[in-house]
């Protein structure tokens, strides 16, 4: 009789391995060599794992580094040249302006790769300071505030809550056609709206609403359709009340 | 039981069941801490083999497809549609009533698990209660033994490979027993909850003590009750104490009404043969504000009550007003979510507020003569109880041994304790195991 060391329960001869808890059978006191080995081996491919994990940090640190000094000579230079051709500066300015914020995305997305929520505050922030010093430097502040940071932020906004919806989806297919032309349809109510504001001061919205009519059925359609092919799932059941 | 043998293919292909009225609620409030998984466990008195376990279990594999199913969302409703994946044999070392993967996620919501001498299964309790649990492992021991060479009685009434299940074992026979006239919703006030802190996760711990049943069984006859109605006494009377020891702050803030809920089994009072939920509460209680209850008068009072809530008349009313609910037009074509939401919220607040303490006692088991002097106990373990309820317990009866497991998601076993000091003053020896 053979009794499994790890869990007790008692074995067949001819069993190497048990095949409950999966421990190799142990005759004697010892364990025997190709046990201690497989244990060995199995240990380093954990430990491998955990280098390969630190390696992806470390590979995206350096992507940052290397971006990093590209974009800070990318400055200096233009802004010697800018000084040294103009004796002041002038359009070096938006070159520094367009590599700040490209630093600053590349940040983003190297130190918060999976935080989708931190990309799109990140540099929907970003975006709309680079808008803002672009018509500071030009100038007068006319519409970045009342138009272009608006628009931007509805569209941040709904293409976040889109993929939020798109993620909690169990089963994808035509539901997400669905799910995008609502969002479009939002979109384009939102972008109405906010440039009617900025034009006569107040809401008024025409050309969207026909764009949200017509889109509205087609995704009723595309929904439809989706619950109805869900694999296996007959409307019986999934309706059942 | 009675056997209806139905030809096969009668269980379509596509199976699919809504959750029975005692399941509906579940989805709504699962999580990894409250499980909703009840454990019943056989202790034998040799090492399991396990070869012939795995031989066991895969002979059954076909035999409960109403158990081969995976919690699917519908709009409405829950409900349980056929998956094919194996029966799961795990070793068991990952913790008692462990949750199952639901939410769409293609998962069994039961498992078997060994470790040594221990055979255990694991239910959710949206597919079935004690009795489904203890018939599902009584068929994979009688395999088990058959297999290990044991000779055994022809004519035993377990499940048997091959066979194909009758309709009858997969009802909701809540609603094939409900009956149109409806009573009104008795109010009850709220109950008195153990002032102890919780513990910190993994919360659930289990504290198993087994008591010789021979001697339990006198003590309850001396006291003219039931052993469940002696055993219900006993926990009305340590909570009194806790509540008694209580500073007189805490007392005036905390209900003053003892309340435990006791399971029964309903096919004991209908002739249904179902494997799914069929079992209701019966609460016995006593309200402190009227003054101190010796123990007899909590015997007294516990009898009388249990005697008239499992009058068949009473328990018609209480199905009817479970399953009226469900019954409701409005209630049933309310989108899921938003009744996922009712649901938690009226558990927290009627359901469980209403208890202080839960007792479930399966009666005395057994199997055939010829397995039984190869088993050495059964055990089992109610599934985690809730923030508010704290601590519940499980009760088996098997050969002389009544085996009783308190489930404790608390840092305190001051219940547990005071409930053994009871036992032991009434002259019963009590033997303490981990589980
Ligand atoms: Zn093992």
């Amino acid at each position: 009789m053979t009794v499994c060391n790890n869990c007790g329960v008692e074995l067949e001869k001819s069993m190497n391995f048990c095949p409950l808890c999966g421990d190799p059978v142990i005759k004697g006191n010892f364990r025997d060599k190709d046990a201690i080995k497989e244990e060995k081996i199995r240990k380093q491919q954990q430990a491998l794992s955990d280098i390969e994990k630190l390696d992806q940090f470390q590979k995206r640190k350096l992507v940052w580094e290397v971006f990093s000094i590209i974009l800070v000579s990318g400055i200096i230079v233009t802004l010697i040249l800018n000084l040294i051709l103009n004796h002041e500066l002038t359009w070096s300015k938006f070159t520094i302006a367009g590599c700040i914020a490209v630093f600053s995305y590349v940040s983003i997305f190297s130190f918060w790769p999976k935080r989708i929520i931190f990309h799109f505050t990140g540099s929907f922030i970003t975006t709309s300071a680079f808008l803002l010093f672009l018509e500071l430097w030009l100038g007068k502040i006319d519409w970045t505030l009342s138009l272009g940071i608006p628009i931007l932020f509805a569209f941040y906004f709904i293409a976040l809550l889109t993929l939020f919806v798109i993620k909690m989806c169990k089963q994808k297919g035509f539901n997400l056609i669905a799910y995008i032309f609502i969002a479009v349809a939002l979109l384009i109510i939102s972008i109405e709206g906010i440039i009617s504001n900025y034009l006569y001061n107040r809401i008024f919205l025409s050309w969207s609403l026909i764009v949200l009519v017509s889109i509205l059925p087609l995704s009723a359609i595309l929904l439809f359709i989706h619950f109805r092919l869900r694999r296996g799932t007959s409307l019986k059941k999934f309706f059942h009340i | 039981m009675k056997e209806v043998q139905t030809p096969a293919g009668l269980i379509p292909e596509n199976l699919w069941l809504p959750l029975d009225n005692a399941a509906k609620i579940f989805p709504a409030i699962l999580n990894k801490q409250l499980t909703g998984v009840f454990r019943l466990s056989v202790i034998l008195k040799e090492r399991i083999k396990i070869k012939y376990l795995f031989q066991a279990v895969s002979l059954l594999e076909n035999r409960f497809p109403y158990y081969k199913v995976q919690l699917k969302k519908g709009f409405f409703w829950y409900y349980l549609e056929k998956v094919d994946l194996p029966i799961s044999v795990e070793f068991d070392n990952n913790g008692i009533c462990r949750a199952f993967k639901t939410q769409d996620k293609k998962s069994l919501l039961f498992r078997v698990l060994v470790d040594s001498k221990t055979v255990s299964v694991e239910f959710s309790h949206m597919l079935t209660d004690g009795f489904g649990a203890f018939e599902f492992l009584r068929s994979v021991l009688f395999i088990y033994f058959e297999k290990c060479g044991i000779k055994l009685p022809e004519n035993l009434r377990v499940f048997k490979p091959g066979e194909s299940p009758s309709e009858g074992e997969y009802e909701d026979s809540y609603n094939k027993y409900f009956q149109k006239d409806i009573s009104p919703i008795l109010k009850v006030p709220k109950a008195f909850h153990l002032p102890f802190p919780l513990n910190i996760s993994p919360r659930f711990e289990v504290f198993t003590a087994i008591l010789p049943l021979d001697s339990v069984l006198e003590t309850a006859k001396t006291f003219k009750v039931s052993i469940t109605e002696y055993l219900v006494s006993v926990y009305l009377f340590a909570l009194q104490e806790i509540y008694n020891e209580q500073d007189t702050w805490k007392k005036s803030k905390n209900k003053s009404m003892l309340r435990i809920q006791v399971p029964i089994n309903l096919r004991g009072i209908f002739p249904s043969i179902s494997m799914r939920n069929f079992s209701l509460f019966v609460m016995p209680e006593i309200d402190l504000r009227l003054g101190h209850y010796t123990f007899e008068e909590i015997v007294k009072k516990v009898y009388h009550l249990m005697q008239l809530e499992t009058d068949e008349k009473l328990i018609n009313k209480i199905i009817t007003r479970n399953v009226r609910n469900e019954k409701n037009p409005v209630i049933r074509s309310t989108p899921l979510f938003f009744k996922s939401l009712m649901l938690y919220f009226k558990y927290y607040s009627l359901g469980t507020s209403l208890y202080t303490g839960v007792i479930s006692n399966m009666g005395k088991v057994k199997i055939a003569p010829e397995i039984d002097q190869l088993i050495d106990y059964f055990a089992v373990v109610a599934p985690p109880p809730n923030k508010v309820l704290k601590v519940n317990c499980g009760v088996i009866g098997f050969n002389n041994h009544l085996v009783m497991s308190f489930g404790n998601i608390t840092s305190s076993k001051d219940l547990e304790n005071k409930y053994m000091s009871v036992l032991k003053s009434h002259g019963i020896k009590i033997q303490l195991k981990e589980l």
